[in-house]
């Protein structure tokens, strides 16, 4: 046991028992960061906060919520958008939220792969990154069954089907996930449960894991450099500030995030106030309805690429049933970015623009990923399914062939 | 700079995909129509016209396919188009010849016993009850009657001609109905005058009893919820549901979200002519004119979205404590970066 002494101060009872100090400079006041970093690398932070605004605002709707399907859509678009004092504003900044955090996710990871901060040591990020997409997906489409409006409802139906294409026990796996033979109630409230209970901790355990692979190698830096840490720390704690290549956390790099977070804050709030139509799709404020089908279903925008993989085999090929390509292809996409440290066979860490076939496999990755996108959501007919077809196929191409070729291309021409 | 640059990009990706999945998207999904357009003569053949077009085109389509069957069921749409096109010109051009500023509201006023009209509808200005009450009117027509009362409030009176003259072609019902399954209100026979001179004067009676001025409610009563519900609203049809489900083929649904679910835009061409925006459609063309759809629209987004106000300020509000608060917070990280540059 530590040797405790008559306290100085309070700070000091606390130091004496739970290390407070010390706790501090693990986690901000000595917890370096490069210098050489810009607005990009505040994504993190940002998703923290939205993770905190959804966390925070779906507390406040579930004591509204009624997680029954003959009480859902009114509970939601009665009594919490129009009766709850500010309900309005919990639910759609609840769901302005869910969509922007996935276009900073998008951006978060993009900027990964961007710099390279995937590869030499960082693997353990990306991996625990590309867990927490993955999570995030879940979290995201159970949440968006539980307002039980009409294409949230033939979401579910279309999404849980797919799991039918598991061999063998694909059809009791159907069964079992909906707890009944179609989408209902019991869905609803296992997906309630999802939604509210089990994700949100599993969320929270791995942004915990996420913030930890951070500690050993670092952020990476807009260079690619490596930066000795020990050595410019003790730079900076000499006092040499002006010319040590990292800053503390905190103030250094929070200082700057927090206006980087004020002024998002200023767009977010915009959304959720003036343009929150597009995260909430009109079909939505129709109550499901079993014996009707929307005449175009379609996910969240975020969804949409992978969802355009899914249609884009649409014919058979060998023995191989459409259908079953089409999701092996989608369940291929949703964890294809796991292996990005195993597609890039080049250990050079640099921004894209400085590796020039890198540089253009980036784009066309983008390009290609806009174009699913697009035409996710377009009905897939004639010359729109040979372009989900194509670039379904280019999605695949890209990661599972080009990354790799150019990249023995890259660290050979290197030696 | 760079950052800027950085910035910029990001910017330019995301507002691609943004204009990809919305604007692009949905005007893919749901076809850009004629906006509403209350001449409805005017509304009516112009429509014809579009589908006729549509379905030559469809001809020419299924003709380069060479199935038989295609181009016989392409062709026998276009005789159908053709033939409708014709209709609508022909009842136009019938109610365009009414005269009706020579229309005299007393004559009307005799009229509307002589006619019949009372048979079916009350009028409680003029204090005739309806002869029956809601709900068995309901159950014996399928949809209540409605009272007559402010229908020269509603409706414009080339429309309300039109209606008396043939109902189930005003109404554009008349996919539906036919001499075996006739519509539940007949047309005007005429009462031994002139036909067109007593409509006209039906019309200047309606127009003479009609309220100067109406609540949005009360026009979103009498035009939408003898079929509809607005359960948000506590607004509930006055007939007998199941009545009205066998009347029309469905339930007509609540209205409560119908103005987010279908967007302003979307119920102003709808309502102005059911045909074009959902073809087939069991519910009548409403007719009203401009005002009182105007009315009928913002009664809807009352309901539906009863917060509008309050959210607009509030997010205004916000936006500008997160303006304030950012001002604050990039002289604080200036402060604290003069040490580390």
């Amino acid at each position: 046991m530590a040797h405790i002494t008559k306290a100085t101060s309070v700070k000091d009872w606390f130091d004496q028992r739970i290390a407070l100090t010390k706790l501090w400079n693990v986690l901000a006041g000595q917890y370096w960061i490069p210098k050489n970093i810009n607005f990009l690398w505040a994504m993190g932070v940002i998703l923290t906060v939205l993770f905190t605004v959804l966390f925070v605002t779906g507390l406040l709707l579930v004591m509204y919520y009624k997680p029954d399907a003959n009480l859902a859509f009114d509970s939601v678009n009665y009594t919490i958008m129009q009766e709850v004092e500010y309900g309005w504003l919990w639910r759609h900044m609840h769901a302005v939220a869910a969509s922007v955090i996935f276009l900073i996710i998008y951006i978060h990871a993009f900027v990964g792969i961007y710099y390279g901060s995937y590869k030499k040591g960082r693997e353990m990020i990306w991996i625990s990154g590309m867990l927490l997409f993955l999570v995030f997906s879940a979290e995201a489409f159970s949440g968006y069954m539980l307002p039980w409006g009409q294409m949230s409802y033939w979401a579910a139906q279309v999404i849980t089907q797919l799991f039918g294409g598991v061999p063998v026990i694909g059809d009791a796996l159907v069964e079992w996930i909906r707890g009944d033979y179609a989408v209902s109630d019991p869905t609803l409230t296992r997906f309630f449960m999802l939604h509210v209970c089990l994700l949100p901790i599993v969320l929270i355990m791995i942004i915990v894991i996420h913030f930890y692979t951070l500690r050993v190698p670092h952020v990476n830096n807009l260079e690619g450099e490596e930066i000795d840490f020990e050595l410019e720390a003790e730079k900076y704690l000499s006092g040499d500030t002006k010319n040590s290549k990292v800053i503390p956390f905190w103030p250094g790099f929070l200082s700057k995030d927090f206006m980087y977070v004020s002024f998002f804050m200023i767009f977010f709030t915009y959304l959720v106030g003036f343009h929150f139509g597009f995260a909430m799709d009109p079909i939505n404020f129709d109550p499901a309805n079993a014996a009707k089908t929307p005449t175009h279903i379609y996910p969240e925008w975020y969804f949409l690429w992978q969802y355009e993989i899914l249609r884009g085999f649409f014919f058979d090929i060998g023995p191989m049933k459409a259908a079953d390509l089409g999701a092996l292809a989608m369940a291929f996409a949703g964890i294809s970015l796991f292996f990005m440290p195993l597609y890039d066979r080049s250990d050079v860490v640099a921004p894209a623009h400085k590796r020039k076939g890198f540089f253009v496999w980036f784009w066309l990755l983008i390009i290609d990923l806009i174009i699913l996108t697009v035409y996710g959501k377009l009905p897939p007919t004639g010359f729109n399914a040979w372009i989900g077809f194509f670039s379904s196929v280019a999605y695949l191409a890209l990661l599972l062939v080009v990354l790799p070729v150019i990249t023995i291309m890259e660290r050979k021409g290197n030696k | 700079m760079k950052e800027l640059k950085a910035f910029i990009v990001v910017v330019i990706v995301t507002g691609i995909i943004y204009w990809g999945v919305e604007p692009y998207a949905h005007s893919v999904l749901n076809p850009h129509v004629e906006p509403a357009n209350f001449d409805f003569a005017k509304e009516d053949v112009n429509l014809a016209k579009t589908n006729e077009q549509a379905a030559n085109k469809a001809l020419e389509a299924a003709k380069a396919s060479g199935n038989e069957d295609i181009i016989k069921s392409a062709t026998k749409t276009l005789n159908d188009t053709k033939a409708n096109l014709d209709k609508y010109t022909a009842f136009w051009n019938d109610i365009n010849s009414i005269d009706l500023a020579k229309g005299d509201a007393a004559k009307g006023a005799e009229l509307v016993n002589a006619a019949g009209c009372t048979g079916c509808h009350g009028i409680k200005t003029a204090n005739i009850p309806a002869p029956m009450d809601d709900r068995s009117a309901s159950e014996s027509f399928g949809v209540t009657p409605p009272d007559l009362s402010d229908i020269g409030y509603l409706y414009d009176p080339k429309f309300l001609a039109a209606l008396i003259k043939d109902p189930a072609i005003a109404l554009k019902v008349s996919h539906k109905f036919n001499d075996n399954n006739p519509f539940p209100m007949t047309a005007f026979m005429g009462a031994g005058g002139d036909l067109n001179a007593e409509v006209a004067d039906l019309v200047a009676y309606f127009k003479s009893i009609a309220p100067k001025e109406m609540s949005d409610k009360e026009v979103f009563v009498n035009s939408c919820s003898r079929c509809h519900d607005m359960k948000y609203a506590n607004v509930f049809t006055n007939g007998n549901k199941q009545s009205i489900a066998a009347y029309l083929g469905m339930t007509p649904p609540d209205l409560s979200m119908y103005i987010r679910s279908r967007s302003n835009d979307y119920l102003n061409n709808f309502i102005n002519d059911t045909q074009k925006m959902l073809p087939g459609t069991a519910m009548p063309r409403v007719g009203l004119n401009e005002k009182a759809q105007s009315q009928v629209i913002s009664y809807m987004e009352k309901v539906g979205d009863s917060k509008k106000a309050e959210r607009e300020t509030t997010s205004l509000y916000m936006m500008g404590y997160f303006l304030i608060l950012g001002i604050f917070a990039w002289a604080w990280k200036r402060k604290i970066w003069s040490k580390l540059h």
